[in-house]
C-alpha cells in the first residue's frame, strides 16, 4: 500500500482506550520503554449541561502540511517523502532535539533504536506497508479506530462527520461538535 | 506539567457534545423502528502479505488471559528467536486485533526474571536461598511429600491449589480428584465465573451457559453488566464496537465511568454491591409495563407467577434509593433492553464478587428469560461443541472418584453446597475457610500444599490471613513462571512454561462462540515445562498414571479424538468451526427439574438457598453497618482492571508496566481534596481487615462516596489485604470485594 496521498483517518468514537496501539508501535519499531511514537490520551470532562464525557484520543505525528519540525531541523534530516509523509532521515539526524521542541503536538522524541539515538516518530509503518501489512496500530486496534487510505476514501469518511486535520492524520467523530475548532 | 500531546488532545476534542446518534438509537428502539445497518467492517485489501525471508511464522493463540486471541508468532529462521508477536489479520475470531498483553508477550517469554530450573529451598522458609535441582529430584520430592502427608493426616490434609485457567486447570483438578484430595481450590471460582456458571446450572440446567455467550453480530442491544471488556476481554470489546457500528444500543452498569461506560448510550452508575436492587427493579419495570415475552414465558419458564409477586415492591423508586441511580433512568434502560428486537446481556466479575454473587447473577438471567432473549438470534445463546472432548464436565475431572465420606470432609461442604457439591462446575473447597483451617488446625490439620499458577499471597482476599496460613504449612510446592512472593514461601519451586512454549486445544465460550482454536508451541525456554506434563509426571510417581495420558501431546490428541483429527492435523487447519444454533432448547428442553427455565429455582431451594433472588443489604455499608461507616466512611471496590495487566501478572514486562506504572486508587477529586489528597499522592487505604497503599488518581467517574482500586499489585500495594472475611455469599461463599467500607488518608511516607 505504498502510495502518494496517503492519509490515516482516526475515528475518535471508536477508540476504546486500550492502548494496544502504543505497545504494537513499540514492538514494530523496536522502541524501548519510555517515550513512544503514539500515546492514547484520556480526556474526562463535563459538558455545558454537566454531563460527564470521557474520550480517548490517539496522538501521533500529524504529518503536517506545514511541518514545523522540518523548518526547525538544523541539518535538513526531516523531509517530505514520496508518499507525502513527513519523514526523518536517520543517517542525517544528529539527535539535537530541535524538532522535539518545535513539534506543537509532542510527537517527536529522542530514543535509542538498534543502538542509535535518533529523533523518532511515526512513519505510518512504511516498512510494514511495503510488505502489504497494515500499520501495526491500525491492525491491532480493538475498536478499528484507525484506517489508512487514499484521498478519496478519506473524503468519504470525513463527509457527514465532524473532522479535523493539519496534515495526513484526519480525526473524525459523530459527537465532538468542536473537533479541531480550538486548534487555531 | 501537561504534555504537548495532552494539550493537543484537549484542544482537539473541545467541550461540546452532539448526542444525536445515541439518542436516535434509544428513541428508535423505544418506538419500535430500530434497524441494524449492515456489518460495516470491511477487511482491507492489502495484497498478499510478504514475510521477510529470514523469518518463519507460527500461528498460535495468546493465552495472556481467557480471551485467547489468535496470533502470529514471527521467529528468526536461523536463531529460532521470537522477533514479534502480532494479531492474526486473517482470524475470524479477532480480525487482527491483539491487546497490550499479547503484544508485549515477548517480554514475558524472554523475561530475565523467569524461573528456568527447579529449585529447592536451602535456607529458612522465605529467606530466598535456593539450590537448583533436577526435575526428577523436584518431582520425586513433591510426590513423596504428598504421599507422606496423605498417609499421616488423610487425603483431607492436602491442599491442592491453583490459580487461573491456562489450559491445564481441569487436568490439575482431575489430579486432585484421583488423589482423592477433597481440598482442591483456587483464588477464583467462588470469586470468578463460578457464580455465573452456577446461576446457569440453577436457572437453565445442565451446564447450559446461556448467560455466557452473546450473539453480538445480530443484537440490537447490549447490556454490559459489571464488565469492562476493553481491559480484560479484548475480543469481546472488538465485537461490541462492531455491534455499535451496526447501530446496537449499549447499556452499561458500572460504578465507574469505565472505558466501556464512556461509550454507552445509557450508563447506570450503580453504587457498588447494590446491583441486585437494580436488576430486580429492571424486572419490576418489565413486568409492570407488560414488556415481557409472554409466549416464551408460558412455554419455557417455570415460576413466573411467583416471580411476578416477588418483584412487586422492587420499584425503580425503591431501587434508586439503594443504588443511587435515577428511577427514570432505570425505567428507560429497562424499556430499551426489553423492547429491543433482540438483546444480550454480558456479565463480568463485578457480579461474581458481590455479597449475593449467585443470586444477583440469577436476577440477570431471569431478566434475559422473561424478555425471551434466551437462545434467540441476537440474544444470549449457548455454544455448541465443535466435537472435541470438553474438559468442563464432572466426568472429565473425575469428580465422583472421591468417596462420599471423604467428599463430605471438604472444607465448606455443608455451609457452601453450591461451591462444594454437584452443582458446582468444579466442586471445590471454600478457600477462606480452608486458609483458616490451615491456621487453626480445626477441624483437622492441613500441612501440605501444592500451588500451581497462583500467586496466592496476592490473589486471595484478606491476604494477611493467607500469608499467615502459608507460614503454618510444613511443605509447599509452587509451580509458576516467576519467583512470586508466594513462590518465595515454597520448599520446592517448579518452573512453568509460558503460553508461547506450549501446545493447547482451546474450546471455550470465552474465546469464541463458534471456533475451537489451536495453540502451537513456538519456542522452548531452558527447563520450563508445561503444567500438564508436570501434573502427569507427578501422577506417575503417585501410581495414578492410569487416569492420565503419556504426556501433554497425547492429551491434546485425546481431546481432539472424536473429531477425527490429530493435534498436528488440527493445527494445520488452525481452527475447528461449528455455527451457532438458535433455539436449541426446542429440541432438548432445559435440563432443570421442571425441564424449563427455572425463574423459581427448585435446585437452589433444595440447597437451602433463596429460590427467587431477593435483595439483601451489603455486609458493610452506610445503611447496614452505620457505626462502622463512621470509622470507615467510604465504599471501596477493588474492581478496576487495566488493559496492561491480568490480575497479579504482567508487572515485570516493561511495555506493560509503563502503561500503568503505579497502583492507583481512583477517587473523586472532591472527596480527595476534602481529605487533603492531591492527585498522584500516595495514600493509605484501611479497612476492618488491614491496610494497603496506592496513589490517588482523580476521576469524576466515581461517586463522591466511592473509591476504586486495582487488585494484583504485590507487597504493600496489595489491596486484597483490605478485603474482609467473615460474611460470605449464600450457598457459594463468595467474599465481597466489590463494596465494603474503608478509610483513605494521605500516606505517612511518600514512597517512590
Amino acid at each position: 500500500m505504498e502510495q502518494q496521498g496517503l492519509y490515516m483517518v482516526i475515528d475518535i468514537d471508536k477508540c476504546w482506550g486500550c492502548k494496544a496501539c502504543q505497545v504494537a508501535c513499540k514492538q514494530e519499531h523496536g522502541i524501548p520503554e519510555g517515550s513512544g511514537n503514539i500515546d492514547v490520551i484520556r480526556i474526562e470532562q463535563r459538558d455545558e449541561y454537566n454531563n460527564l464525557h470521557c474520550d480517548y484520543v490517539p496522538v501521533l505525528c500529524n504529518h503536517c502540511d506545514s511541518p514545523e519540525c522540518m523548518e526547525a531541523c538544523p541539518v535538513g534530516a526531516i523531509y517530505r517523502d514520496d508518499e507525502g509523509l513527513v519523514s526523518i532521515d536517520r543517517c542525517l539526524c544528529i539527535a539535537c532535539g530541535t524538532c522535539v521542541e518545535a513539534c506543537p503536538y509532542g510527537c517527536i522524541h529522542i530514543t535509542t533504536i538498534d543502538g542509535e539515538e535518533k529523533a523518532t516518530k511515526c512513519d505510518l509503518c512504511r516498512d510494514r506497508r511495503k510488505r502489504n501489512f497494515l500499520p501495526s496500530c491500525e491492525q491491532h486496534c480493538m475498536g478499528k479506530a484507525y484506517e489508512t487510505c487514499d484521498e478519496q476514501r478519506m473524503e468519504n469518511l470525513t463527509k457527514d462527520r465532524y473532522n479535523y486535520r493539519v496534515g495526513r492524520i484526519v480525526y473524525i467523530s459523530r459527537k465532538l461538535i468542536e473537533l479541531g475548532k480550538n486548534c487555531g | 506539567m501537561i504534555s504537548k500531546k495532552t494539550e493537543f488532545a484537549k484542544k482537539l476534542i473541545g467541550s461540546k457534545y452532539d448526542t444525536t446518534v445515541s439518542q436516535n438509537i434509544i428513541e428508535s428502539i423505544l418506538n419500535g423502528s430500530h434497524k441494524l445497518t449492515e456489518n460495516q467492517y470491511k477487511k482491507q485489501k492489502c495484497g498478499d502479505r510478504i514475510i521477510p525471508e529470514n523469518e518463519t511464522v507460527i500461528p498460535s493463540v495468546c493465552f495472556s488471559c481467557h480471551s485467547t486471541c489468535e496470533v502470529l508468532i514471527y521467529k528468526d529462521k536461523n536463531t529460532g528467536e521470537i522477533l514479534r508477536i502480532e494479531g492474526d489479520p486473517d482470524s475470524p475470531q479477532t480480525r487482527g486485533m491483539l491487546c497490550p498483553k499479547g503484544l508485549a508477550a515477548k517480554q514475558l517469554v524472554y523475561n530475565p526474571k523467569r524461573l528456568l530450573k527447579p529449585l529447592k529451598r536451602v535456607g529458612k522458609r522465605g529467606e530466598g536461598k535456593w539450590q537448583e535441582i533436577s526435575w526428577d529430584e523436584a518431582l520425586d520430592t513433591v510426590a513423596e511429600k504428598l504421599k507422606e502427608y496423605k498417609e499421616k493426616y488423610g487425603p483431607q490434609g492436602l491442599a491442592i491449589l491453583e490459580g487461573t485457567r491456562r489450559g491445564w486447570s481441569r487436568v490439575y483438578t482431575r489430579f486432585a480428584n484421583v488423589l482423592q484430595a477433597p481440598n482442591h481450590g483456587a483464588a477464583g471460582w467462588a470469586q470468578c465465573l463460578w457464580p455465573r456458571l452456577i446461576d446457569c446450572n440453577l436457572t437453565f440446567g445442565g451446564g447450559a451457559q446461556y448467560g455466557e455467550a452473546f450473539d453480538f453480530p445480530n443484537t440490537h442491544c447490549i447490556l454490559a453488566w459489571g464488565v469492562n471488556p476493553v481491559t480484560c476481554w479484548g475480543v469481546r470489546a472488538a465485537d461490541i464496537m462492531l455491534a455499535k457500528q451496526r447501530g446496537a444500543a449499549l447499556i452499561v452498569v458500572d460504578p465507574y465511568f469505565s472505558e466501556t461506560a464512556a461509550k454507552a448510550d445509557i450508563w447506570l452508575q450503580v453504587r457498588p454491591d447494590t446491583d441486585m436492587a437494580l436488576a430486580l427493579s429492571f424486572i419490576n419495570v418489565i413486568i409492570e409495563e407488560g414488556l415481557t415475552d409472554d409466549d416464551f414465558i408460558e412455554k419455557w419458564t417455570y415460576g413466573y407467577e411467583e416471580l411476578k409477586n416477588h418483584v412487586k415492591s422492587y420499584t425503580p423508586e425503591w431501587a434508586s434509593k439503594i443504588t443511587g441511580v435515577d428511577a427514570d433512568l432505570i425505567r428507560k434502560a429497562a424499556r430499551v433492553y426489553a423492547k429491543a428486537e433482540a438483546a444480550c446481556v454480558i456479565r463480568g466479575l463485578a457480579l461474581d464478587q458481590q455479597h449475593d454473587s449467585v443470586q444477583v447473577c440469577r436476577a440477570t438471567s431471569i431478566l434475559a428469560s422473561i424478555t425471551g432473549n434466551i437462545g434467540k438470534k441476537g440474544g444470549n445463546v449457548v455454544v455448541s461443541s465443535r466435537g472435541d472432548i470438553s474438559q468442563n464436565t464432572h466426568e472429565f475431572i473425575k469428580a465422583d472418584f472421591i468417596p462420599e465420606e471423604i467428599r463430605k470432609l471438604r472444607i465448606g461442604y455443608n455451609e457452601f453446597p453450591l461451591l462444594t457439591q454437584e452443582l458446582s462446575p468444579v466442586p471445590v473447597a471454600h478457600m477462606p475457610s480452608l486458609w483458616e483451617t490451615i491456621i487453626s488446625g480445626k477441624p483437622y490439620p492441613i500441612k501440605c500444599a501444592t500451588i500451581f499458577g497462583s500467586n496466592a499471597i496476592v490473589s486471595y482476599t484478606n491476604s494477611n490471613k493467607v500469608i499467615e496460613a502459608l507460614s503454618r504449612l510444613e511443605f509447599i510446592a509452587v509451580c509458576d513462571i516467576f519467583m512470586t512472593p508466594t513462590a518465595e514461601m515454597a520448599d520446592i519451586v517448579l518452573p512453568a512454561s509460558t503460553w508461547l512454549e506450549r501446545n493447547n486445544v482451546i474450546s471455550s465460550f470465552q474465546s469464541s462462540n463458534t471456533y475451537t482454536l489451536i495453540q502451537q508451541k513456538a519456542v522452548t525456554i531452558d527447563e520450563a515445562k508445561n503444567d500438564v506434563d508436570i501434573i502427569i509426571e507427578l501422577a506417575k510417581r503417585l501410581g495414578l498414571e492410569e487416569h492420565f495420558w503419556e504426556n501433554s501431546e497425547k492429551f491434546y490428541d485425546y481431546l481432539l479424538s472424536p473429531t477425527g483429527y490429530t493435534f498436528k492435523e488440527a493445527a494445520a487447519k488452525r481452527r475447528l468451526y461449528k455455527p451457532l444454533t438458535y433455539e436449541s432448547y426446542k429440541e432438548k428442553g432445559f435440563k432443570t427439574p421442571t425441564g424449563k427455565i427455572e425463574l423459581y429455582s427448585n435446585l437452589a431451594k433444595a440447597k437451602g438457598c433463596d429460590p427467587l433472588p431477593r435483595y439483601t443489604p451489603s455486609f458493610q455499608s452506610f445503611d447496614s453497618t452505620p457505626e462502622l461507616a463512621e470509622e470507615y466512611p467510604l465504599i471501596i471496590t477493588t474492581g478496576r482492571h487495566e488493559s496492561a495487566f491480568r490480575i497479579s501478572e504482567n508487572r515485570l514486562q516493561p511495555y506493560l508496566l509503563e502503561l500503568v506504572p503505579k497502583p492507583y486508587l481512583y477517587i473523586n477529586p472532591k472527596t480527595a481534596r476534602r481529605l487533603g489528597i492531591e492527585n498522584g499522592r500516595k495514600v493509605k487505604v484501611e479497612s476492618t481487615a488491614g491496610y494497603a497503599y496506592a496513589y490517588a488518581y482523580y476521576t469524576e467517574g466515581l461517586r463522591e462516596d466511592v473509591v476504586q482500586a486495582t487488585s494484583g499489585w504485590w507487597g504493600e500495594y496489595n489491596i486484597n489485604k483490605t478485603v474482609p472475611w467473615g460474611k460470605y455469599a449464600e450457598g457459594i461463599g463468595t467474599v465481597c470485594a466489590r463494596g465494603y467500607l474503608c478509610r483513605v488518608t494521605p500516606a505517612e511516607n511518600l514512597g517512590d
